[in-house]
C-alpha cells in the first residue's frame, strides 16, 4: 500500500539519522511506534503499569541494538520482536506473587487531569463506550485463558494485522507453527466468546 | 486446482493474504473442502471481532513523560559508557602500591577499635534539653516542586531542620470515607498481593 510504503521510507530515514546519533530522530521513532508496541504488550500482560515499563524497555533495547538493525525487515517488525522477547523475559523473571507495587489506579482515566499535556481522548458516546468496554473486557478475559504463544499469535494477527511471515519472524518459529497456533487460538476464543459470536 | 495446495499457501489463503490469481486457484480447490471454508470464515469473524474491540495502537499514559524517560535513560547509559580519562585509567605503579598483604591484618583490629571508640563517644554525649515553650516556626527550606495528579489539589511543603520534620499539606483532597479499607497490596503485614499481570510462563 502506498501509505505503508511511505511510512516505511520515513522510518528508514529516521533510523539512519538515529544510527548517526540523532536523538531527535529516535524520539520521533518512539512517538511513531509507541502506540502499537504499548497496545501489543498491554494485551499480553494485561497490566498498564507493567506494559508501560516494558514498552520503555523495548525502546531502550532497540536504541542499544540499533547499530545492528538491518533494513531487511520493517522497523515495526523488528520492534515487535524485541517486544516479544521483553514480554517473555518479564514472564520468566516475574515473581509468583506479582510485582504490583504501583497501584494500577495511578493510570485510571478518570483521575487524569483533563488539562494534562497527553490526555487520553474519548470520542464515543457514553452508551457505545460502555458496550465497547464491556465487550473488550470479555475479549481480554478470553485472551487471558489462552497460552502465551496462542495469545500472542492471535494478537499479532487479528489485532496488530501482521502478515504470517512477520509473525513467524517475531515469534521465531515456522509458518506451520504460526498456522497451528492461530487455528487453536481461534477455536478456543470462538468457544469462549460464543455469545458474542452468535449476536453478530 | 485439483491437487492440495501446500501448507504455506493454505495458511495465506485462510488469512486472505494471497494475490488475486493464487486466491482464485485455491478458492477452486476449497469449494469442495467445507472444513477449510469454515476455517477461513472463523478467521474472518475473529479478525473483525478483535479488530473492532481491541485497538492496534494505544497511546501509553503520560506519553510525553514516556519519551522523556527513554531519552534520559539513553543519555545516562551513554554517559556511563564514555571512556574514563587517561589519568583515572592509569594503573598504579607496583612501586608505589601499598603492600596489601602487610596491612590486611591490621584492618579487622582497626575496625573493632573504631567501633569501640564510636560506642564510647555515644555514651558520653547527652542530648540537648528540649524546650517545650515557643517552638520554632516551620520555615520552608528550599521548596521542592510538588506535583499533584488531580486538578484542584494544592500542595504546600514545610520543613524544619530544628524539629527534624517536614510536612506536606494537601488542600482540596476529598475526605476519605470511614468505610474505606486499606487494600491488601498496601498493607504491611498481609500476604502477597494479587497479580494482575496475567501471563503464564512459557512452556519451553
Amino acid at each position: 500500500m502506498p501509505g505503508e510504503l511511505a511510512t516505511e521510507a520515513e522510518d528508514e530515514a529516521l533510523v539512519a539519522r538515529a544510527k548517526a546519533g540523532d536523538m531527535k530522530a529516535y524520539d520521533l521513532l518512539v512517538t511513531r511506534h509507541r502506540g502499537r508496541i504499548y497496545a501489543m504488550i498491554r494485551n499480553m500482560v494485561k497490566n498498564e503499569t507493567d506494559a508501560w515499563d516494558l514498552s520503555q524497555e523495548v525502546f531502550i533495547k532497540a536504541w542499544q541494538a540499533l547499530s545492528r538493525f538491518e533494513a531487511k525487515a520493517r522497523f515495526t517488525t523488528w520492534l515487535y520482536r524485541i517486544a516479544h522477547n521483553a514480554v517473555y523475559d518479564f514472564t520468566r523473571r516475574r515473581r509468583p506473587e506479582g510485582g504490583d507495587e504501583i497501584n494500577d489506579e495511578v493510570f485510571a482515566r478518570d483521575r487524569i487531569d483533563p488539562a494534562a499535556v497527553a490526555t487520553p481522548t474519548e470520542s464515543r458516546s457514553p452508551d457505545d463506550a460502555l458496550a465497547g468496554d464491556e465487550l473488550r473486557g470479555k475479549i481480554e478475559a478470553a485472551l487471558a485463558k489462552l497460552s502465551p504463544e496462542h495469545r500472542e499469535a492471535v494478537i499479532l494477527k487479528d489485532v496488530q494485522g501482521l502478515a504470517y511471515k512477520e509473525i513467524a519472524d517475531v515469534m521465531e518459529c515456522s509458518l506451520g507453527t504460526v498456522m497451528s497456533r492461530l487455528f487453536y487460538a481461534r477455536q478456543k476464543l470462538q468457544t469462549l466468546l460464543k455469545d458474542e459470536y452468535d449476536s453478530r | 486446482m485439483n491437487t492440495t495446495p501446500d501448507e504455506e499457501r493454505l495458511a495465506l489463503w485462510v488469512e486472505d493474504e494471497l494475490d488475486a490469481t493464487s486466491q482464485a486457484a485455491v478458492d477452486a480447490w476449497a469449494a469442495t473442502q467445507p472444513e477449510w471454508l469454515e476455517r477461513r470464515e472463523v478467521a474472518r469473524q475473529m479478525k473483525a471481532l478483535l479488530g473492532a474491540s481491541l485497538p492496534a495502537a494505544e497511546e501509553p499514559p503520560y506519553a510525553e513523560f514516556f519519551n522523556a524517560r527513554i531519552a534520559r535513560e539513553i543519555e545516562r547509559e551513554a554517559a556511563m559508557a564514555e571512556p574514563v580519562t587517561p589519568a583515572a585509567a592509569e594503573p598504579v605503579s607496583p612501586m608505589v602500591r601499598p603492600s596489601g598483604k602487610t596491612w590486611r591484618w591490621f584492618l579487622p583490629a582497626t575496625a573493632v577499635a573504631g567501633m569501640v571508640l564510636c560506642f564510647w563517644a555515644g555514651t558520653r554525649i547527652t542530648p540537648p534539653a528540649v524546650t517545650l515553650a515557643a517552638p520554632a516556626p516551620l520555615v520552608p527550606a528550599t521548596t521542592p516542586v510538588l506535583y499533584t495528579p488531580e486538578k484542584g489539589v494544592k500542595a504546600d511543603y514545610f520543613a524544619s531542620a530544628s524539629a527534624d520534620a517536614m510536612v506536606i499539606v494537601l488542600d482540596g483532597v476529598a475526605a476519605i470515607p470511614d468505610s474505606f479499607e486499606v487494600p491488601d497490596t498496601a498493607s504491611t503485614g498481609g500476604g502477597p498481593g494479587a497479580s494482575t499481570a496475567d501471563i503464564d510462563p512459557p512452556t519451553r
